[in-house]
Order: structure tokens, then sequence, then C-alpha cells
């Protein structure tokens, strides 16, 4: 059995990577420099090279996370599924008004949102001091015959 | 072109990810990366599967990320590195993986 999470990607999103990868290596040329000279040193400039490298000339981008540890059943709680309900339908600014908005305390939304955050289900993107939650997943899918 | 990013939890704090360009159907580039969590909660390379400068191969990773040896192999798919990866995980690294 596996479970697949289809990332939802909006192109404010990808707008939002290309941005972070700016900030993180400056340029595209500066860091086309580094992974030619480290090769394979780093896996992760690689990566980060070829999303922004493509992305950038509008490669289609398909984002997929995969779990085959039934333990993500313990993590999909009712509680988290109707705050991952309420992101999708619903933007937050920040952590403290989506737990006003479900009229939650600040500790519990904030250990639900790690908790999903470890699969990839929300996004805590830094902004400002706090970080803003955002659903990340378009559709999930168990497969059974895996 | 089409980007395919792929992260399949293996194991808790293990994954492979995988990017795939493709290009008209054609695999353009591959990077499949199996990796685990390290005590920062960052991610350690352990070995990866790519054709980086269109030269298919595998690396090889120390454990605490340094790259200790690098060899000509045939291409892998995501498939066939998670197999690799389910059966025999952390023993990669002690193993001769062009050979696979």
């Amino acid at each position: 059995m596996k479970i697949k999470i289809f990332k939802r990607r909006k192109p404010t999103d990808i707008e939002y990577m290309l941005a972070s990868l700016a900030k993180k290596y400056g340029s595209l040329n500066s860091l086309q420099q580094r992974v030619q000279i480290s090769k394979c040193e780093s896996p992760e400039q690689m990566a980060d090279y070829i999303i922004w490298r493509n992305l950038s000339q509008g490669a289609e981008f398909q984002d997929t996370v995969v779990v085959r540890d039934s333990d993500i059943f313990e993590v999909m709680t009712p509680k988290r599924m109707e705050l991952l309900e309420h992101l999708m339908k619903n933007d937050a600014a920040s952590i403290r008004t989506l737990a006003a908005a479900l009229h939650r305390n600040y500790k519990n939304t904030y250990d639900d949102l790690r908790a999903l955050s470890r699969y990839d289900l929300v996004d805590l993107d830094p902004h400002g001091r706090s970080l803003r939650p955002a659903a990340s997943a378009r559709s999930i899918e168990i497969v059974l015959d895996d | 072109m089409k980007l395919t990013r792929q992260r399949t939890w293996v194991h808790r704090n293990e994954m492979v990810e995988s990017l795939v360009l493709e290009d008209t159907g054609k695999v353009r580039f591959f990077s499949h990366t199996y990796m685990g969590k390290g005590k920062g909660q960052s991610w350690i390379p352990y070995v990866k599967w790519d054709n980086w400068d269109r030269q298919p191969h595998v690396d090889k990773y120390d454990g605490t990320g340094v790259l200790v040896e690098q060899k000509p192999c045939n291409e892998k798919s995501l498939e066939e590195v998670l197999k690799l990866v389910q059966i025999f995980r952390k023993n990669l690294l002690t193993m001769e993986l062009s050979q696979l």
C-alpha cells in the first residue's frame, strides 16, 4: 500500500520558489558555476539548479510525495483533516489567525501543522517573524494494490 | 518540458528524492537520491544515481554527506532505485553499486 500526495502548485507558488532560490544563491549563473565546479558533491544544489533553470523557462512542474509508511494515518486525524480543509479554502496570514478562525488554541494548531508538514501536506513559509501556513496538497490517493 | 519531482518515504526518516526532466517523452535528466535525516533535521545524501553531464553514474556519500566515490553505471529508473533501496537500505553504502 502507498499513499500518494499530489502537491498543489499554483503560479504564485512557482514564483515564490524562484524568489527563494534567488535569495539563496544570488543568480542562476552563480549557482550553475557552483554546480559545475563541485560536480555531484551537493545533490541539493544540483536539484535546485535543475528546478530553477527549467521552471524559469516555463517547464510544467509535477510535485508528488509518496508515503509507504502506514504511520501517516496517525497524522491524518479528523481534527487535522478539518484544519487542512480550512486551509484549502481559505488563506491564513499566520498560525495565530488560523487558530482564531478555527476557535482552537495556538499550541494545538501549531502542533497539528508541524505534524502535517512532516508529510508535506502543509507548507509553513517564514513571513516576517511568523510562519504562514498553506495547504500544499491538491489530492491524496491511497493505492492498495502495490 | 516536464519536470517531475517525487519524494518517496521509504522508512521513517529516510526518503528517495527523484527529479526527472522530460522533453517530448524522452528523459533528458534524472537524479534519484537516497537520503536520511541527520541529527540537525537536515537531509544527508547516502547514494545518488544521476546523468549529470549526460553520463549516467552513481555517487556514494560517507554517511555525513561527503562525496567519497563516483562510478559510471547504467541509467536507473525511479522504480529500479526504489527496489534497490527497499531491499538493501543502508547496506548500499558498502556495496559495489556500479554493478547493480
